[in-house]
Formats: C-alpha cells, structure tokens, sequence
C-alpha cells in the first residue's frame, strides 16, 4: 500500500528491447541470406535429392521467418507493457509528491495555530483523508500494472506456442527438450564439429524441415508458396467441416485462431495439418499397422539381437508383481495387431520385433502413465500418443472428439511430430523393451483396459496440458484477429 | 538414373551463402538467449518473467537447431556440387 512503487525497471526493459529490434532485423537479413543460398543451390540441382532439398529449404525459411515475425510481435506488446510500468512509476511518485506537499502545507498552517485550537484536529483530518485518496489511486495504477503484465505474459506465451505448442507449464529446460524432440537434430552439431557427419545423418537431420509445409506450397527456388499454403489450409478446414467428429477439433483451432495473432497461422497451418493427419490415421491404423515395414519404423533403442532379447524377457518376466497386474482394469477393444501380438506370443524376427513395438508402443505409454516415477513430461508426452492409438478401438474412437477438443493433445502431437506414425515411432523406440518388461501385466492391460483407460487416465495425465490451452482461449488475453492471413 | 544434375559452381555459390546463414542464424540463438534473459530480470512481475524466460528458451533452441540444419544443408550442397563435378556436371 502507500506509495511502493511496482516492480521493475523500465530502463533496462527499453534498453533490452532495443537489443531485441536488433535481433529481430538481423533474423530478417538471415531469412533473405537463406532464401537466396537454397536458391542457387537449387537453380541447377535436378534429382530425388533436389526436391528434399527444395522442401527442406522451404522449413528452414519458415523457421526463421516464423522467429523472426513472432519476435518482432513480441517488442511491441513488451514495449506497451514497459511504458504502463514507467507512467504507473511516474504518477505514484507524483501523488507521494503531491502527498508530501499537502502534509507540510498542513504542518504549517497548523504551527501558526494555538495548540488547543480544534482547527488543528480538523486540518489533521482532512489531510490524512487526502492523503488517503492518494494511496488508493497508486494501488489503482500498482494493480494497473499486475493487469497489463499478466496480458502480456499471455501474449508471450502465445509467441512461445508457436515454437513449442502448449508451453505455459514447462520449464525453461523442458521447452528446449521438446524443440530437441521436433526438430531431430540432437548429436548433429557435434558430428559437423567433429567432421563426422554421414551423408544419412545428414538427411535425417532436414527431415524436420522436410515437412514443415506441403510439397505443392513450395515453389521452385525452395522458397514458400504463401498462396497455395492459404488455399491448402482452407482446404484442410473443409475437410474438418464436414466430419461430426473432427467438430471438437475445429472448436479448438478457431479458439487457437483467435488466441494468436496473424504470423502465427504458420503453427495453425501445422496443428491443423497434424489434426487431419492425425483423424486419418488413426481411422486407419489396424490395416496400417500390417502394413508397415520394418524401414518405417524407428526400431528400439537396444542393442540386442532377437534371441538375446527374448532370452532377456523371459529372464525380466520373472520381475512382475502383483501390484503390476493390479494396475490394470476393464474390458476393451484392441487393435488386430495387438491382439495378434499376444496370440503368437513372443516375436520370433527383427520383422515382427518392429512392428510388435508400434503396438506396444502404445502400451508403453500407458505404463508411463501409471509409473510414479515418471516425469510429468513424459506423461503428457505418453498420454497424447496413447491417446492416438487408442482412438482406433471401438470405445476410443467416440471419445477422441472429447480427447481433441482438450486442445493440448493436439498441439503436444503436432510437437511430438506433426505426422502421427512418426510420432508413434518415436514412442515404439523409447518405450518398446520397456514394454517387454512387464509383458504379462501388458497383456491384461490390453484386453482389459483401453476403455478406464481413455476415459479416466489419459485426460488427467493431460489435464495440465489442456487447461493450458484453454487458458490461452478463453483467459484475459484478447487479440484482434481476423481471418487467417499469410504474408512473407 | 533420371533427371538428375546441377551446376557444380552454382550449388557451391550457394552452400557458402547457406553456411554464412548457418553461422548467422547461431549467433543470433545466442543474442536471444542473452537479451531474452535481461528482459526477464527487468519487467518486475513473476509471470511476465516466466513467461519471457520461456519465450527466449524455446526460440533460443529453435534457432540453433535452425543453425545447425542450414549447416546441413549447406554441406550437403557442397557435397552434391562435388559429386557433379567429378562426375562432370549436367
């Protein structure tokens, strides 16, 4: 109360900012530095390789465009913010001015006064009550300020979504994980400093990039074909329309269309390429699954032949408890592949071995979920993928509107990897052998539990991630948007 | 094989600009990690930090696998302009 002024430092905000301009320009020059090095590079080049090129250099160019415009937006709603702090700091320190003034004004007018006199009572009064509207008017700009910094903090996070979708409650580490997790190119940088970047490393790298946009929004040159990208989302838009289920969906992406400003429509483009993607493949993924290859698939991260696998289960499944098999509940559908999985029982082949752990990738993340010794991280990340492939049951697939329109899954999907079998790979490599592991409690939890499974586990674990996003749609953050606009 | 061809000077022409992006692209990385953190530490509120502190770490991260891919495609476009030249261009 009083006269405190709020905190911070407009000053040192103004002076960052001016960094912050700086940065944004030079990202500008790097975008055009880009744009031109993919174009030589392509003017001649024809081959396969010249067109993962052509499509890696239109990612590349949206990324730093998309860093580029969503700074830029940034200092502006920073610079609003730093100038409600400096007028608030100015006018508090006014009224404690004008406040101090009337006080010694009082003081003596009442000094010339005989000490019994009840005019020194009554000067004494209605000072204290000026002073009094004083103070109430510098909490009035202090809570000003409060209002304006939690407005621009959802601004920002709006900014940040569009790097790490449904961000607002990790930590500074953890966002930079999930970028790690998108992009794939983890260990490369230590390669090329080290000189021993393989040709395949190499590629793999852009694959991120490869697929930021569709191939007919990218022109000849590599550069971004901003107005067959407008017509392919209105297309994908369409598409969601006209399905009952997918409704849920375009709910979220037009609360996600109003809660961000116009540059973001890039990561709208990507949520919405992912949400149709991902009902197309959950629809489906039973025939998928048989045809899948081993190629496909990421295989999981051990380094043991078949034989010394099984060897090692069968050793493992000595390990279960019955708080294990405990954990598990309820009838479900599953998935011909799993089902066939459990039939044949343990695989006798690499074959089998990879597309066995897409199924079981799915388990994975359910006994990610329940482990408590998982991070709340690897939770969410489980909940969505689970969450993917349970839809494919019978009771799932009626639950996905609900599961979709928490808003969170989408967007950690489309973090994950915007095309659900690449996300479902990275899931069967990190949590196949796990799997394995518990293979027997697995199996009960696959015939018994997918139903409990979607309607009670997977949206709590998401819980955070959904109230997230929903917070950014329907909090105190308004952005005037129109329609969706591309401009490069 | 079909179709496939370049010219190896002018695919080498633009590796080198890819690669000056590249180094670019990661110094700027840097530059918003730094001022990114000065404005956290300067805006007063709790939440507006936070939430600047989680700006700068994901465009932060962003841009320096940005970097490290335009150094990808930089060497993978010096490495296709190679391959032409010594099988003799187009």
């Amino acid at each position: 109360m009083g006269f405190e002024l709020p905190p911070g430092d407009p000053d040192a905000i103004d002076g960052a900012l001016r960094s912050w301009v700086n940065v944004a320009s030079d990202l500008k020059s790097q975008e055009s530095g880009a744009r031109s090095g993919f174009a030589a590079a392509l003017a001649t080049w024809k081959g396969n390789r010249a067109d993962d090129f052509r499509n890696a250099s239109a990612g590349l160019q949206l990324q730093v465009h998309e860093a580029q415009s969503t700074i830029e937006e940034s200092v502006g709603h920073l610079q609003a913010y730093s100038k409600v702090l400096r007028n608030a700091i100015e006018e508090i320190k006014q009224l404690q001015s004008t406040a101090a003034a009337r006080q010694n004004s009082v003081q003596s007018q009442t000094a010339k006064l005989n000490p019994n006199s009840t005019q020194i009572d009554q000067l004494d009064q209605h000072c204290a009550m000026y002073v009094a509207a004083l103070m109430q008017q510098a909490e009035v700009l202090r809570q000003g300020v409060v209002t304006a910094a939690r407005a621009t903090a959802g601004l920002i996070d709006a900014g940040t979504d569009v790097a790490v979708p449904d961000s607002e409650k990790l930590s500074p580490a953890a966002i930079a994980r999930r970028v790690e997790q998108s992009t794939g190119v983890a260990g490369i940088q230590q390669a090329i400093s080290g000189n021993s970047l393989t040709t395949g490393q190499a590629w793999a790298a852009l694959n991120s990039a490869t697929k930021e946009l569709p191939a007919d929004a990218v022109n000849g040159d590599g550069s971004i074909n901003s107005a067959q990208l407008s017509k392919d989302l209105t297309a994908i838009e369409k598409q969601e329309a006209d399905n009952p289920a997918k409704k849920a969906l375009d709910s979220t992406l037009d609360g996600w269309t109003l809660a961000t400003a116009p540059s973001s429509s890039w990561a709208l483009y990507r949520l919405a390429e992912a949400a149709r993607n991902f009902h197309n493949a959950t629809a489906a993924l039973p025939a998928d699954l048989a045809k899948l290859s081993p190629a496909e698939l990421d295989t999981p991260s051990i380094n043991k032949t078949p034989n010394a696998l099984l060897d090692g289960i069968e050793r493992d499944m000595s390990t279960l408890t019955p708080a294990d098999e405990a954990a598990f509940a309820a009838d479900a559908d599953v998935t011909e592949a799993t089902q066939s999985l459990l039939r044949n029982g343990l695989p006798f082949s690499a074959d089998w071995l990879a597309k066995g752990s897409v199924a079981l990738g799915f388990l994975g993340d359910g006994w990610t979920l329940f482990d408590p010794k998982a991070p709340t991280d690897d939770k969410v990340d489980a909940g969505v993928n689970a969450l993917g492939l349970a839809a494919t049951t019978e009771t799932g697939s009626t639950l996905l509107a609900g599961g979709l329109e928490a808003g969170g899954l989408v967007t950690a999907d489309a973090a994950v990897g915007w095309v659900p079998v690449v996300g479902w790979t990275l899931v069967a490599g990190t949590a196949g052998y796990e799997l394995w592991k518990h293979r027997k409690a697995v199996g009960t939890f696959v015939t018994h539990t997918v139903p409990n499974f979607v309607t009670k586990t997977v949206p709590h674990a998401l819980g955070d991630a959904a109230s997230g996003v929903k917070k950014l749609v329907t909090g105190d953050v308004h952005v005037n948007v129109g329609p969706i606009h591309f401009s490069i | 094989m079909a179709n496939v061809g370049g010219d190896p000077a002018s695919m080498t022409g633009g590796a080198l600009d890819l690669h000056r992006a590249a180094t670019a692209v990661s110094a700027t990385q840097s530059a918003i990690s730094g001022n990114g953190g000065r404005i956290a530490g300067a805006v007063g509120d709790p939440a507006l930090s936070a939430a600047m502190s989680r700006f700068a770490a994901a465009w932060s991260a962003t841009l320096a696998d940005t970097g490290t891919q335009l150094s990808v495609a930089s060497q993978l476009a010096s490495n296709a302009a190679k391959d032409l030249a010594t099988a003799g261009g187009h």
